[in-house]
Formats: structure tokens, C-alpha cells, sequence
């Protein structure tokens, strides 16, 4: 579905962020990349969705370079949960999801009838239709998660991408999030980056492993993720552990540290 | 909404009923008809579209700046505008007619000119009050600058002085022409473009995910923005907050949606600024004050107060 071709990519501060990066994407499925800090996890979101260009190196999306897309209908295909979105606190619930309209009718028309249908089996999907009326501001955290998720849906992505979706959020809701991403990879294709390697390892169907811009390996969670893998992402020792056919990993003593003593 | 809508439209006529025949005028019908026609009637319009310009200006600059204290006049924009216009006018050989073509043209082109400083540092900087900190530098900055100018120039300083603080005191139907010309460009274009403003208030990352380009967008807002703001400044002066208190007022009314925040900003400008110009004329009657004074005075308290709820 994406397809990188030796893509190198940076920005002002930092020249060079993904070094000869090439990475193909299943059609569809969960896909959970890690990484330490500043490994390019977040580069290559903002690659997908054109905040940035690469520096060389050619992106395809459904054999098509994505420059050749207008920056709207590429919006029809690819919809991004940034780590740190912005709302306007006085939106209503509905006016805020409908803004996931935004890229299928001309914008100086007011809305629709199908995209007012289309918004209101979203918020029934997502749980979000008794807020409707609410303001954002008055929302409770878990609630606004929510109604970001049900905005990002209202897009009719191909392709979602979340940027650490999990963080901020309690872990009864880190749970219903991922349950519902995975419900939704069923049928369409999610990447998301993941800080917690124990909520990759549970929800993920393929991890990509970034270190330094490098993509060090990519495939089925299960073939992949191993204790090797993650110290040499992170520089810690991990353990294994086998718990009803689910692998839990727990960090232990920092490598350096265990060679010194 | 609609009816929200309606009901600011009749306040707003009633309001221009008050404007052109309030205080009786001594004379017989001819000399009634002459100052009602030349006078009170395009100050009355002047007053509604400088109010509604500025108006949705401000519900602009708040998108744009994701911040809901931005503002014409706070962030520094006016002030550019007027800095042109002096220019033009010491330029122009110290007089203050105003000149059909120039006079807005070189307000556009100062205040592009702060916009154009606002953007370049506003990425350079997190925090959203920096904005306002900064704008408000450059508010004072510039000010300054225009006080340097006419303090060299002090045959204009009074003519000028006065045009500054503000007021539709002796306008005439071309200062009202100039600004409808604008006006007919900015008004039509802001509310066609209403739900790109909704997108512009989300994140960077977001708004090119929904399918705008900012790199591409953002020159042609900033074009929208000086032709709301600069010629508003041209022809009637320094006339702050009323980009800030109407669109504001006007979202805990009903809904931040632009769809609903551009008209009503409009018309609740209109009003704003209409019945400051009626107060500033009764006041101190027969003595007129100009009508920033009046804004500044509704206006600053209400800023200070925006910014303790913020906290």
C-alpha cells in the first residue's frame, strides 16, 4: 500500500533524520513501530501526510508517487492522530467530528446530506453521539479521545496513522483505544508509533524496529519482536515472559551497567 | 442560528436608524437632507463595515494563530497599517486627504509587513502568548516610529493626530467607497473560505492531514487579512478590540464554527463599533470624541479579563 524507495529525510535543526529508509507496508492490519527517541518515528508520518518532503528517495502510495496527489485527495486516503492535537475548546462535538468531512466536498458549501448521515453513523460507531451537543471543552479526557478518534474516522481513511496514541491516557483507556484500532484493522491499514512494547507485542499484527533513522527489521509481530531485537533497539536487557500465548517483555539493568559489574 | 442571525441584522438597523437621526439638526428640510445624505449616512456606513471588517479580522487572526487573544490592533497589525498611512500622508506633502489608490495601498503594505515578521517568529516560538507579547512589541515599536515621524514633521502632527485616535468625524462617501471596494473583495472571500478556518485553528500536523496545504494557504490568508485590516485603518484611524470582543462574544453565544463566527463577527463588528461612534457623538455633546477611545475603553478591560481566564 506505501512504499518507501530510499527515502532520506530531515529537517532544518536536524539534517538528516531517515537514512536510506525503504519499507514496504501490508494492504491492511496493525502495524506498531518502536524506537528510542528521535529514531524518525514521527518523520515518517509527517512524510505520509506531506508536512515535509524527503530530501531524495521516492514515496508511493497504491503505486502512485505521492506527490502526484493533491494535498486533498491525498487526505482522502491517509488520516494522522498527531501527538499533540489542537481544538478549539467552544466546537461542539458534531461540528468538530464533521470537520472530518472536510477533504470529500467543496469547502464553500455547506455540508452535505450524505456527509451529515456519514457523521452521525460515525458518532453511533464511536460512542460519541449523546456528546453531540456538548462542547469540547466540557468533555472528560477519555471522552475527547474519543471524539478525536470518531473525527478520524469521519475521513473514510485508507490508512490511519497515530503518533503514541496511548500516551496521556489511563490504562482503561489505552485498552478500549487499541480494541478499537484493532477492530479496525480488519479492515483497513493502522500504523501506529508505541512507546509500550508489552501493548505492541499484545495488539500488533507487524512492528517495524527504527534505531538512528534505520530501519533495523520489519515483520510479523510474532517472528520479529524478541528480547535480541528490543536491546539492541534500547540498550536495556530484556526478559521474556510466556502468559497464555501472550509474550510479555520486562526491562532489566541497563547492558553497559551489567558489563561493568 | 439563523434566527441569532436575524435578530443582530435588526439591531444592527435599528442602530443605523439612531446613527443618521439622532440629535436633532436646526435648519430647514434642504440643510437636513444635505447633512443626512452627505454626512450622517456615509459615517453610519462607514461605521458598520470598518466594524464588521475588523470584526472578522480578528476571528481570523484567532484561527490562524490558534489563539483566541489575537487580534488587529493588540497583535500590532494596525499599527503597521498606520505607520503606511503616515508615511503616505508626509509623503503626499503633509496633507491628510485621503487618496483613492495610495492612502489603502500603503497601509496594506505595512501591515503586510508586520504580518509577514508575526508568521516567521510565530514558528519559531511554542508557547501561543508569546504571540501576543511580541505583537504587542511591535505594537508599541511602530508606534513610536509614527510619533518620530510626525514629531519631525509637526505641521501635520494635528491633522494627523486626530485621524489616528480614530473616529468617523468628518468622512465623506469616498472614504466610504474605498473601504466598499475592499470590503466587496475581503467579505465574500472570508466566508467562502469559513471552513478552511476551522481546520487552520487545529495543528500543523492536522491541518495538512485534512488536506490543506499551510506552505501554499498561508500567503493568500495573509492577502485576506491586510485587505480586511488596512484599508479600516486607512480610512478611519487606530480603532482597536473590536476584532477581539465581538468575535468572542460571539462564541460562547453560539459555536466557534466559523460557518456561524464569520457572519455573526460581522454583524456583531458592525454593532460594536456603531454604537461607540453614536456614544462618542452624545457623550460630550456637542463635543465629539473619537470612537478608539471608546473601543479602547470597553476594550482593555475585557482583554485583561480574557487573559485572567485563560490562566
Amino acid at each position: 500500500m506505501i512504499k518507501f524507495l530510499n527515502v532520506n529525510a530531515g529537517y532544518e535543526t536536524k539534517k538528516i533524520v531517515l537514512k536510506n529508509f525503504t519499507w514496504e507496508t501490508p494492504q491492511k492490519g496493525f502495524v506498531g513501530i518502536i524506537g528510542p527517541n528521535g529514531a524518525g518515528k514521527s518523520t515518517i508520518f509527517r512524510l505520509l501526510i506531506r508536512y515535509i518532503a524527503p530530501i531524495s528517495g521516492e514515496i508511493y502510495l497504491n503505486n502512485i508517487d505521492i506527490k502526484k496527489y493533491t494535498q486533498e485527495n491525498l487526505a482522502k486516503i491517509i488520516a494522522l492522530l498527531p501527538q499533540k492535537p489542537i481544538w478549539e475548546p467552544s466546537l461542539s462535538v458534531e461540528e468538530y467530528i464533521s470537520l472530518g468531512r472536510y477533504p470529500h466536498h467543496p469547502s464553500w458549501r455547506p455540508l452535505s446530506k450524505k456527509d451529515i448521515i456519514r457523521v452521525n453513523e460515525i458518532m453511533i460507531l464511536t460512542d460519541t453521539i449523546m456528546l453531540k451537543k456538548k462542547k469540547l471543552h466540557q468533555l472528560s479526557g477519555g471522552e475527547l479521545q474519543r471524539v478525536i478518534i470518531a473525527r478520524i474516522l469521519a475521513q473514510d481513511p485508507q490508512i490511519i496513522l497515530l503518533d503514541e496514541p496511548t500516551n496521556n491516557l489511563d490504562p482503561y483507556y489505552q485498552i478500549s483505544l487499541l480494541d478499537k484500532l484493532r477492530e479496525l484493522s480488519k479492515e483497513i491499514l493502522i500504523i501506529a508509533n508505541l512507546h509500550d512494547i508489552n501493548l505492541a507485542s499484545f495488539y500488533t499484527d507487524y512492528v517495524l524496529a527504527l534505531k538512528n533513522g534505520i530501519a533495523l527489521s520489519f515483520g510479523k509481530t510474532k517472528e520479529v519482536l524478541n528480547c535480541n531485537l528490543l536491546n539492541h533497539l534500547f540498550n536495556i536487557r530484556y526478559t521474556e515472559i510466556n502468559y497464555k500465548n501472550k509474550r510479555i517483555f520486562l526491562p532489566f539493568h541497563l547492558t553497559n551497567q551489567e558489563e561493568k559489574s | 442560528m439563523k434566527i441569532k442571525l436575524f435578530l443582530l441584522l435588526l439591531i444592527l438597523i435599528f442602530l443605523s436608524i439612531i446613527s443618521v437621526k439622532i440629535v436633532d439638526i436646526e435648519g430647514n428640510n434642504d440643510v437636513r437632507g444635505v447633512i443626512i445624505y452627505n454626512i450622517r449616512l456615509p459615517r453610519t456606513l462607514l461605521s458598520i463595515f470598518v466594524g464588521g471588517n475588523l470584526g472578522i479580522a480578528g476571528a481570523i487572526l484567532q484561527s490562524l494563530f490558534h489563539n483566541p487573544l489575537a487580534e488587529p490592533h493588540i497583535i500590532g497589525l494596525s499599527s503597521g497599517a498606520l505607520l503606511g498611512t503616515t508615511i503616505y500622508f508626509l509623503m503626499a506633502g503633509s496633507t491628510w486627504d485621503i487618496d483613492p489608490l495610495f492612502t489603502p495601498w500603503s497601509a496594506i503594505l505595512g501591515s503586510l509587513f508586520v504580518l509577514f515578521l508575526l508568521l516567521t517568529f510565530n514558528q519559531k516560538f511554542q508557547s501561543s502568548n508569546t504571540l501576543i507579547l511580541l505583537g504587542v512589541s511591535l505594537n508599541s515599536l511602530l508606534s513610536s516610529f509614527t510619533s518620530l515621524l510626525l514629531f519631525l514633521k509637526q505641521k501635520t502632527f494635528q491633522g494627523v493626530y486626530f485621524w489616528i485616535l480614530g473616529g468617523f468625524n468628518g468622512k465623506s462617501w469616498n472614504h466610504f467607497y474605498i473601504l466598499l471596494f475592499y470590503s466587496l473583495i475581503g467579505i465574500p472571500w472570508a466566508f467562502l473560505w469559513r471552513k478552511k478556518f476551522n481546520i487552520l485553528f487545529l495543528s500543523e500536523e492536522e491541518i495538512y492531514s485534512l488536506g490543506i496545504s499551510l506552505k501554499k494557504i498561508q500567503p493568500l490568508i495573509i492577502i485576506l487579512l491586510t485587505f480586511l485590516i488596512a484599508p479600516s485603518v486607512a480610512v478611519s484611524g487606530m480603532i482597536g478590540f473590536v476584532g477581539l470582543i465581538s468575535p468572542h462574544l460571539m462564541r460562547v453565544w453560539e459555536t466557534a464554527d466559523y460557518k456561524w463566527l464569520i457572519p455573526s463577527s460581522y454583524l456583531a463588528g458592525s454593532i460594536l463599533l456603531l454604537s461607540s461612534d453614536i456614544l462618542s457623538r452624545v457623550l460630550f455633546y456637542p463635543t465629539e470624541i473619537p470612537v478608539g477611545i471608546i473601543t479602547s475603553f470597553l476594550g482593555v478591560p475585557f482583554f485583561i479579563y480574557l487573559l485572567i481566564k485563560r490562566q
